[in-house]
């Protein structure tokens, strides 16, 4: 992929109209101007992913939340359904 | 050549993967089975279900696959309206990321090993429904219920040739997962597939979303017609991703996925990774076994002998490498287990409380070689050997082939060919048919038997 | 008398609802006038009535809160400053929220910040920017914008922020509070609209060190909807210096120096001079791993936000994604919504995630992330604590970095070194420069969050720092 706006836009799903485009573009440029130095960066074989803190557990019971306060705070609901646009 | 991608719910949960809402949402009103983590509210957190990696690592031992030692979650991003965070959490074994378990295999009935690549956790995305079917409606219905279902997916090589290995193979799969308490066939669409396919020439074509045994055959079928007219008529198949249709029985190109390979894959850092060490890994196998009636039970149904199936459901260890022998491998279930009852136990007895960790696929060489050729002093010495933990070579057990009953054989397949044959070429004819089978024979040996033989007949 | 009731801090209150002398009704009362009177400062998003806590044996029983609008409240409006949540009601309640409530805490409203806290000034709100009590010329640093000042103009006794890059301690610094980010995991992250997940933390604004404690002594502890949430020392405490009778050693990190100002350099400066005459030791160190640390940070940053914010796509919550429309169209439509500074995050972060670009920006910002965490590790083996100013500026005026945004992110240079290693972090203010405030930074072993609270009191008592705007 290229360092191109427009492909990025379509990748993210944020399209940019014309003012804000430049803007946008300019900030996008410098930051990653200054960020590149970090490509130059020897990193080992090894793995380098950070484990972050803590202790990862849940046990396997049940707990029922009730599901009309989320469904209150959502909005386009068509008989308990989210109605949302659909892939072509 | 065909590869499956298997996903299968870890039905025996009753939670789902990262939240703590039930995993019965068949049939409940839509959207009645959600929380804030299941639906990707703002400033919700996934909390791994632990009893979720138990149930992973099972699937993984019954797939003869290696535990990893730890294991980690990645994002994987895309757009979609059943994914409500547009980012499942699953896990991937590049950039840095490791599976629950890599490199297992599984045997058919023809004999044929099937690799595993690796086996992983991820969430179930939601359904999405369509007033009046998928082609009608211009919107989507979306229901969360399903959503964070804990998955295993399960990765095979692309090692099936033919659309009825994959259905056998799902089909075994499921048997196995019953067996060892994901009673999967309880629940419909719990065991889901996608399928990538080519043949030669082509490339490589997923058909998504097919659920089921039957199903796939049928789409791999279809798929395989499609392909093959595509290259007679001489249009190249391309790479692309395609739908199964139960109802009309195709598969249909979907357009928008494909472009979307960008999946962005970074690390979860909401989850620290799952460490895997070996004493919960041993307890998993050991659990699995279930309780002496559970495994008397399996044995009898495998066929095993009264007296050898109680021999074996006493002592796990045995029971465990019958199972690992097995597998969902039917045939011959009887005689493996009968085998490791009697003369594998009797070379067993002799050693002091040996470990009996050794490759199982190399003790299953030697069984297997043994109900072939019935050689039992062969049998005892390779066995005394791998349980002593010594690489036992293939040619300590191989049959040794019966120089009689390969003439025997050769002569009745070869008898109107030999019929206008005279004397030495109707022998050197012979020769060289049998050598063409067996090359390691004796000729010397071989000659001189083939010579009163052919005497014989006059 | 109201103008009594404002100037007491926390534990103060506290101290006097629980005894009888103060009502908690008159108490909230008398902030939220004060609350409505001060509108210009745009403190806060959505400010609240009075609703009594049941809970009248809670420790904080009676104490008004502000909490900052990125933190999930069940039934009242969370919007992160962005349009994209301007009419989103919470369905539950953050993890810290629910201790707060259960203490006794009446919520006095949701505080402005940077849009979904991406930003060091306050400026980048959908909601307008936030202005410093102090200068309302000027920005109050960000992005717990609204936090800071609330606390710092008096209208509210402590309140909530969180901190992903500095966003408690700058806008701490620029209004002459105290800003205290807890240690990654001490706080549950439960409820906070996540940014920039691994770096996070929620953490506490108050008027002293001592409030502070006494508000995170309340939301700390490990959360079971947390997995990366703690309470235990994960490190074991005697590796780090024991504390023996008020002698500490602090570093000084000369290296970022050149990033400093002259104003702020000679407050810390004398800062340093002052302690050192309490007999407080200081040596230098170069940290080699700093290099690069700022770079990192905005590496991880992006790339966490791009996966933290592809939620927003208008189909559940937000501006609604038109069904009649197809569904990348329609999504990218919704996500117009997001401000300027979001938008280029995400888009960023997108780019150094894709295939090719991950290992040469993402993996190498995790490299430079674990050093710079294991060499600080072994430093505060040495040390009590590291010293530097927490702002290398004094606040700026609103719109006066506009067309610099580099200039912005490199204001955070100090801030987040202790995002990157996890480590809690304190800024306490120092002293005034041309008439604003200057703050002091201290940042602790990980794990050692009562250590460095101690401290950083008796570092507050030593300073002897007095001032509060006039406003
Ligand atoms: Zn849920």
């Amino acid at each position: 992929m290229k360092f191109d706006a427009d492909e990025i836009s379509n990748m993210s799903l944020i399209t940019l109209n014309r003012s804000e485009k430049k803007e946008i573009v300019k900030r996008l440029n410098a930051l990653k101007s200054y960020l590149d130095a970090i490509n130059s960066v020897e990193t080992p074989s090894s793995p380098i992913i950070l484990a972050p803190e803590g202790i990862n557990e849940r046990a396997d019971e049940p707990i029922a939340f009730d599901s009309d306060k989320i469904l209150a705070s959502f909005h386009t609901i068509k008989n308990r359904y989210i109605k949302a646009p659909r892939t072509l | 050549m065909i590869g499956l991608e298997v996903h299968v719910q870890m039905v025996s949960l009753k939670s789902k993967l990262f939240c703590a809402c039930p995993t019965d949402y068949r049939g409940k009103p839509p959207n009645t089975n959600i929380c804030p983590i299941c639906t990707g509210l703002p400033g919700a957190l996934p909390v791994l279900n632990i009893k979720a990696v138990e149930e992973g690592l099972k699937i993984a031992l019954a797939l003869h696959a290696e535990p990893s030692t730890a294991s980690y979650f990645f994002r994987k991003s895309y757009f979609y309206p059943d994914l409500p965070k547009n980012f499942q959490i699953t896990q991937y074994d590049k950039a840095g990321g490791v599976p629950l378990a890599h490199d297992g295999h599984y045997t058919l009935k023809n004999g044929k090993t099937i690799r595993i690549e690796r086996i992983h956790m991820e969430e179930d995305p939601g359904r999405i429904y369509y007033e009046g079917g998928r082609g009608e409606s211009r919107f989507s219905l979306v229901d969360y219920n399903r959503s964070g279902i804990a998955l295993v997916e399960i990765v095979t090589s692309p090692d099936f040739t033919e659309p009825e290995e994959a259905r056998e193979f799902l089909e075994l799969l499921q048997k196995n997962l019953d067996e060892i308490g994901i009673n999967v066939s309880e629940y419909e669409g719990s065991v889901r597939c996608d399928a990538n396919i080519s043949y030669a020439g082509g490339e490589r074509v997923e058909v998504k979303n097919i659920s089921g045994a039957t199903e796939v055959e049928k789409a791999l079928r279809y798929e395989s017609v499609r392909q093959r007219n595509m290259a007679t008529r001489g249009v190249k198949v391309r790479r692309e991703t395609r739908s199964w249709d139960e109802r009309r029985r195709i598969t249909i190109s979907s357009r928008s996925k494909e472009v979307e390979a960008e999946y962005r894959y970074m690390p979860e850092e909401d989850l620290p990774p799952v460490s895997l060490n070996q004493t919960i890994i041993k307890n998993i196998a050991l659990n699995m076994r279930g309780s002496f009636e559970d495994r008397y039970r399996v044995c009898s149904k495998y066929g095993v002998g009264e007296e050898a199936a109680k021999r074996l459901a006493g002592d796990p260890a045995l029971y465990t490498l019958f199972m690992s022998i097995t597998g969902a491998n039917e045939m011959d279930a009887s005689r493996v287990g009968n085998v490791l009852a009697n003369e594998f136990a009797f070379v067993v007895k002799k050693h002091n409380n040996p470990s009996l960790s050794g490759d199982t696929s190399s003790l299953e060489n030697i069984i297997r070689a043994y109900i072939r050729n019935g050689d039992r002093s062969r049998f005892i010495s390779a066995a005394h050997s791998w349980v002593s933990g010594i690489p036992v070579r293939a040619e300590e057990y191989k049959p040794k082939v019966d120089i009689d009953t390969l003439i025997d054989e050769t002569l009745e397949k070869e008898m109107k060919n030999i019929g206008n044959l005279e004397g030495k070429r109707r022998l050197d004819y012979l020769m060289g048919q049998i050598l063409k089978v067996s090359s390691q024979l004796n000729r010397k040996e071989l000659y001189i038997k083939l010579q009163k033989k052919l005497e014989g007949l006059g | 008398m109201s103008s009594g009731i404002i100037s007491k801090g926390a534990r103060q209150l506290v101290d006097e609802l629980q005894g009888g002398s103060l009502e908690a009704s008159k108490v909230f009362e008398t902030y939220r006038k004060r609350i409505n009177e001060l509108t210009k400062l745009n403190a806060f998003i959505t400010s609240l009535e009075y609703k009594p806590n049941a809970r009248k044996e809670g420790s904080l029983y009676g104490l008004p809160l502000a909490i900052k609008d990125n933190i999930s409240t069940e039934g009242i409006r969370t919007t992160c400053a962005s349009l994209m949540l301007k009419d989103y009601m919470p369905p539950y309640d953050a993890t810290a929220v629910a201790k707060l409530k259960a203490a006794g805490v009446s919520i006095l409203g949701k505080t402005n910040m940077d849009e979904f806290g991406m930003g060091s000034s306050g400026e980048n709100s959908a909601f307008g920017p936030t202005r410093n009590p102090w200068d309302i010329e000027r920005v109050p640093g960000g992005s717990s914008s609204g936090s800071a000042v609330a606390v710092s103009a008096r209208l509210s006794p402590a309140a909530l922020g969180t901190d992903t890059g500095g966003s408690i301690r700058a806008p701490a610094s620029f209004t002459g509070t105290v800003g205290f980010k807890p240690s990654y995991g001490y706080v549950s992250r439960y409820g906070l609209i996540a940014y920039a997940n691994s770096l996070e933390q929620i953490g506490v604004i108050a008027r002293t060190v001592d409030d502070a404690a006494l508000i995170f002594g309340v939301i700390r502890g490990k959360d079971r909807f947390d997995s990366t949430s703690t309470d235990a020392k994960p490190v074991s405490s005697n590796t780090g210096r024991l504390f023996s009778g008020g002698h500490f050693k602090g570093a000084l990190l000369p290296q970022l120096s050149d990033l400093v100002s002259k104003d702020v350099r000679e407050a810390f400066d004398s800062s340093v001079a002052k302690l050192d005459s309490e007999g407080i030791e200081f040596a230098e160190e170069r940290v080699e791993e700093l290099e690069l640390a700022l770079k990192s940070y905005y590496v991880v940053a992006c790339c966490e936000a791009t996966t933290n914010l592809a939620r927003y796509d208008g189909v559940r919550y937000g501006p609604v994604a038109d069904p009649s429309r197809d569904w990348k169209s329609a999504i990218s439509e919704s996500r117009t919504m997001f401000g300027k500074e979001v938008k280029a995050r995400i888009m960023l972060g997108s780019y150094m995630l894709s295939s090719g670009y991950y290992e040469e920006y993402y993996l190498k910002a995790l490299y430079i992330r674990r050093n710079l965490k294991l060499r600080l590790l072994k430093l505060s083996e040495s040390y009590d604590f590291i010293y530097t100013p927490t702002m290398p500026v004094l606040p700026w005026k609103i719109g006066e970095m506009i067309d610099d945004p580099l200039q912005v992110y490199l204001s955070d240079a100090l801030t987040v070194i202790a995002n990157l290693t996890g480590a809690p972090a304190i800024s306490i203010p120092i002293a005034l420069k041309k008439g604003l405030p200057v703050g002091g930074q201290l940042q602790g072993r990980y794990g050692l969050d009562d250590r460095l609270l101690e401290l950083a009191a008796t570092i507050s008592g030593l300073l002897k720092f007095r001032g509060e705007p006039s406003i």
